[in-house]
């Protein structure tokens, strides 16, 4: 290392001896120990950087600064209590947007039960689920729906008490109870009738006059019947379920 | 342990912050607002710094930083190639120690390029190492050496120009009262 390179290295030391372990500085300090020229240039240096740092540290500051910079620093600084504020208002409106989102995904549609009768139906005749109860006397399945506290119709149709029943499943929809019974229709055809409060609707099939409609290949005819909603469900043909239902709804 | 408050932060770092500040901008009531501004910034986002030992880094770093947005406003910093031009400085020793005052300091400081005035300035504060400055002005560390060189000499020069004209400067002397009435 040249004094020339040494000197440029002991510029950058720091006059308060501050830097003076940093190895980048270890052997240009050696250096200048050794050399009688640049140990008096390091010395004029030192003295002159240090006379030049102290009057720069004692330049005199401005009497109000500390007390503006405090002033404004307040001003500045972000109010925890504005910052909980907007916190609390976020949260509000995402609360919000999930509620409603929640109360939609939930709300009651005006066929929604029906479909989750249907779909349920289309998993017991293709064997995905079965009955919760088997027998051919009705009359057993509805004591069983009873004793099981599942929607049951008082009084059925005495047509309809008189058909061969397969089973019961009771599902829930949206917390409610649905009941279905299937029977076999007095042409041999697959006859499924589908219970449930009536009050748990937002929009319960009217009183009396059937509702019938064809749902994925299902026919179907949906009435209310003193506390309760009911859809008789068919494959077969349209004037079959028409004639079914007159037979049926005969007292 | 827990992080220094706003006040404590003032009181450990406003007056070199106003000096670098005074420094670069040449004039105490500039120095003065970006002093202000730096801490206003850091009251409304130094929250955001995770490690409280690098707050004077980011005041000075930031108060640096404004300087420059504020000055690009106004003109551009002509940028020299600095390599090269410290292998043609003298590097005498002189004696100007004992006759300058802080005045002269800020003054002669002031008429430095400021690409050289900023970490000189940051030096002989003696608030950060060679390697800390270059962070601060975020430039290589071989860089803050050659300003500092280049620098220094700049001053020096400048300083012994200030001491000369001071040792030259003519005094008018008292001139001896006239007696009214003359020899006899």
């Amino acid at each position: 290392m040249t004094n020339k390179d040494a000197s440029f290295l002991l510029g950058a030391c720091r006059p308060n001896g501050a830097d003076s372990a940093d190895p980048e500085f270890a052997e240009a300090l050696t250096q200048a120990g050794r050399d009688p020229m640049l140990k008096a240039w390091l010395e004029d240096q030192r003295r002159t950087d240090s006379a030049i740092a102290a009057r720069l540290q004692s330049v005199p500051i401005p009497g109000d600064l500390r007390s503006r910079i405090l002033t404004g620093g307040r001003v500045s600084r972000p109010q925890p209590w504005l910052f909980a504020r907007r916190v609390w208002a976020i949260a509000a409106v995402l609360i919000f947007f999930a509620g409603l989102g929640l109360w939609y995904a939930m709300r009651p549609g005006p066929d929604q039960w029906q479909d989750r009768a249907l779909a349920t139906l289309s998993q017991l005749v293709s064997g995905q689920t079965e009955f919760d109860a088997k027998s051919p006397s009705v009359a057993d399945l509805q004591q069983w729906l009873r004793a099981n506290g599942s929607p049951v119709a008082g009084t059925l149709p005495a047509r309809l008490q008189r058909l061969a029943s397969l089973g019961c499943k009771t599902i829930l929809w949206n917390g409610h109870p649905i009941s279905i019974i299937c029977f076999h229709g007095p042409g041999g055809e697959l006859v499924h009738l589908a219970m449930t409060d009536r009050s748990s609707l937002a929009n319960p099939p009217p009183e009396g006059q059937p509702l019938y409609a064809l749902r994925d290949g299902w026919r179907t005819a949906s009435w209310s019947q003193g506390d309760m909603a009911m859809m008789l469900i068919t494959k077969a043909p349209e004037s079959q379920l028409r004639s079914l239902l007159s037979v049926i709804l005969l007292p | 342990m827990a992080a220094p408050d706003f006040e404590q932060i003032v009181d450990s770092h406003y007056a070199p912050l106003y000096r670098f500040a005074l420094s670069l901008s040449r004039a105490e009531p500039a120095a003065a607002d970006l002093t202000q501004q730096t801490f206003y910034l850091w009251a409304s986002r130094g929250h955001q710094l995770r490690d409280a030992a690098k707050v004077k880094s980011w005041l000075f770093t930031t108060l640096y930083r404004e300087f420059l947005s504020l000055h690009r406003r106004e003109s551009r910093f002509p940028q020299a190639d600095l390599d090269g031009e410290t292998a043609e400085l003298p590097a005498e020793p002189c004696s100007i120690a004992d006759s300058i005052d802080g005045a002269t300091v800020v003054a002669a400081l002031q008429q430095i390029d400021a690409v050289y005035r900023a970490p000189l300035t940051l030096f002989y504060l003696e608030e950060f190492s060679y390697r800390e400055i270059a962070s601060v002005l975020g430039i290589p560390a071989g860089t803050v050496m050659s300003r500092l060189s280049r620098g220094k000499a700049l001053l020096r020069k400048l300083l012994l120009q200030e001491s000369d004209a001071a040792s030259r400067k003519i005094v008018p002397m008292e001139r001896p009262p006239i007696s009214k009435g003359g020899a006899q």
